[in-house]
């Protein structure tokens, strides 16, 4: 058991220097089917488009939070091509509060942006970022699209703070309506709930100096912060895959550090959900990237195909066994995606 | 735009970390030259870690940009259940650069750090953790006793003089095999480790009833994660050389740096040594069970139960 040889990479030789910006998002896709039939397509539009609207270097991290075999080789196979940086595999599901807990501790960048899995990028989204960071020097979470929820009901300790400096001013304001109309798409709502986001005031400040506006509310889906800011406010309590009241926490630390936050007014991001039908198809064109040119590219693996099931067609007209079908939906869902 | 539900929100309990994490770098660019047999050795790291690690924890594997073979064989561990994390660089950050995320990230409230080319005996992950959770401002374990300057450990000396209920004990506590065992694996003749060993000595401490030689090293160490983030980050310029820092920033800082007395660990280096040679073909560990058996392996029932899944999911949310 002797050394042989010198470690050649004792000789000198410079280690990869991370960039000023890391970006991290999390991938669950349990199955190739359901919900998550488009996922892989969608990841790889959100991926392109940011790697193709990003007009300054930074790295990439996906946090791969236990998808089946088929979306890690994927994952694979993109990190190869030079598209991703850091790729962690967990074995688990640790929720998507447990996967930021590791994203904002291990990140080695001075920025760390964070987005989730199936946004689309548009040129100019991180320029648009930095302007309202340089002029705003309290900002903790800066998103790239207008926030239309102030988490923190307007109770916010950073935005009270604000209010006896007489260089800002906070007023309401309406987005345009075609803005309204994208984000509403994106959340597939329904008439009543988007008539609700029309008929909004979002809170809206600008510095008293030179004018410059930014939405008061950030939202969850995507932001940038400084990784200071970041590392100070963990662990965030977790539990569940996916929940509200576990996002309200890291509103609530990074509000506690007398940290805003802001948004853009205009939708430089916008939420692609988990169909890739005309609409985000066109969206993606708009923002550059053709999919019919290389329709191979957003490719879904499938490993089976849903064949009609024509008694059970019939059985699940019945509102009687809805509820036991969805239940057994919810139970397929965690068996079939327990690993290994 | 969204369809339907996201499944993920109807799951309330998701896994946690367990209490500790045991955390690996890997990286070998080629197989060839120094790096010849590397993967050999490393599967055989990986190996008698998950056989000898006789405390829960997760595996956590840093690979820093290798080649296909030994990230295949990473994600095959990782398949088969014995890699929780599986972080995959696809450049080489140096291994400073790879600590600061790997140390950084890692979730347990301990962490247990090997480089990749050491070999473990049973006990070796309890004993540490005995150390370090009955000294107290413990900064480092290291799983094997080796004789060490006192410069580096002046911290720890200073300590156990001080500190009533610590025995102080100076003598040959590592025996000659040990201690050749070790210096050999780092390259040295035999004949530079017969002076060393006759003209140096260990010192052993008993605190608590608990026996431990004084020193620790950065090639492997068990450590309470918030300590390691008071030295985190590391100087990231080179691939390596930096990572020595912590040995003496540790002792600076006053932190205690421990060995167990009796060796749980063995450096191997870049060749597989020839006690091991024999285990090579022995070192594909087998797969963990599923909380729902094998049966789910079944390509039939798994493609059944997908399909009506995926017929749910359309008669309501499609």
């Amino acid at each position: 058991m002797t050394r042989i040889g010198q470690n050649p990479a004792k000789l000198g030789m410079p280690a990869y220097q991370p960039q000023k910006v890391g970006l991290a998002t999390i991938t669950y896709i349990p199955s190739v089917e359901g919900y998550f039939r488009d996922s892989m397509a969608i990841f790889k539009l959100m991926l392109k488009s940011l790697r193709q609207n990003t007009l300054e270097p930074f790295d990439l991290l996906v946090f791969d939070n236990g998808s089946c075999s088929e979306i890690q080789d994927e994952l694979l196979r993109l990190q190869h091509q030079g598209l991703i940086q850091w790729l962690n595999l967990s074995s688990e599901n640790l929720g998507k509060t447990g996967a930021q807990n590791w994203i904002f501790s291990a990140l080695p960048n001075e920025w760390i942006g964070y987005t989730d899995s199936d946004v689309l990028f548009r040129k100019g989204w991180l320029d648009a970022s930095w302007d309202i960071i340089d002029h705003f020097p309290e900002a903790g979470m800066v998103g790239a699209q207008p926030c239309y929820f102030d988490v923190l009901k307007g109770q916010g300790k950073a935005q009270n703070e604000l209010k006896p400096k007489t260089n800002y001013l906070i007023s309401p304001y309406t987005p345009d309506e075609w803005v309204t109309d994208e984000y509403c798409r994106g959340i597939n709502a329904v008439p009543e709930q988007a008539k609700k986001y029309h008929a909004m005031k979002l809170k809206v400040i600008n510095t008293e100096k030179n004018d410059f506006k930014a939405i008061l509310g950030a939202s969850h889906m995507q932001f940038l912060m400084p990784a200071r800011l970041a590392k100070s406010i963990l662990p965030l309590p977790y539990r569940s895959g996916l929940s509200q009241e576990e996002d309200r926490q890291l509103d609530l630390r990074i509000d506690q550090n007398s940290k805003l936050h802001l948004s853009t007014l205009k939708p430089h991001v916008v939420h692609m959900g988990n169909v890739l039908d005309d609409w985000v198809t066109d969206l993606a064109g708009k923002a550059g990237i053709n999919i019919g040119a290389d329709k191979s590219v957003y490719k879904v693996v499938k490993t089976s195909s849903a064949k009609r099931m024509y008694g059970l067609d019939w059985l699940a007209r019945h509102a009687a066994t809805r509820r036991g079908l969805v239940r057994l939906y919810n139970k397929l869902f965690q068996v079939l995606s327990e690993k290994s | 735009m969204r369809v339907g539900q996201n499944p993920a929100k109807f799951v309330k309990d998701v896994k946690k970390p367990e209490r500790i994490t045991v955390a690996v770098l890997t990286y070998v660019p080629f197989m060839s030259g120094y790096y010849a047999e590397m993967v050999d050795v490393i599967k055989i790291s990986l190996a008698s870690l998950i056989a000898n690690s006789d405390l829960p924890h997760d595996l956590m594997v840093f690979d820093n940009g290798s080649c296909r073979e030994m990230q295949d064989y990473l994600r095959e561990l990782q398949d088969q259940g014995h890699i929780q994390y599986l972080l995959l660089s696809d450049k080489n950050l140096g291994k400073g650069g790879a600590w600061n995320i790997l140390l950084a990230g890692a979730p347990g409230e301990i962490v247990a750090y090997t480089d990749s080319d050491a070999y473990f005996y049973p006990g070796w992950l309890s004993r540490s953790v005995e150390l370090l959770e009955t000294y107290p401002r413990v900064g480092m374990v290291t799983a094997r006793p080796f004789r060490q300057n006192e410069a580096g450990n002046l911290k720890t000396l200073e300590w156990a003089n001080k500190t009533g209920g610590v025995k102080v004990e100076k003598g040959d506590f590592i025996g000659w095999e040990d201690f050749w065992g070790f210096v050999r694996s780092l390259g040295n003749s035999e004949k530079q480790a017969r002076e060393w060993f006759n003209t140096s000595q260990d010192t052993r401490l008993t605190y608590k009833g608990v026996s431990a030689i004084v020193g620790a090293s950065h090639w492997q160490f068990t450590a309470w994660k918030k300590t390691l983030q008071d030295f985190l980050p590391f100087d990231m310029s080179r691939p390596m050389g930096q990572v020595k820092q912590l040995d003496e920033r540790m002792n600076s800082a006053g932190y205690l740096r421990l060995m167990p007395t009796e060796m749980l660990a063995q450096n191997m280096s870049n060749r597989v040594p020839d006690e091991y040679r024999k285990n090579l073909g022995k070192v594909d560990v087998k797969p963990q069970r599923r909380k729902h058996g094998r049966w789910l392996d079944v390509p039939f029932i798994k493609n059944r139960l997908l399909a009506l899944h995926d017929r749910i999911f359309r008669w309501y949310y499609d």
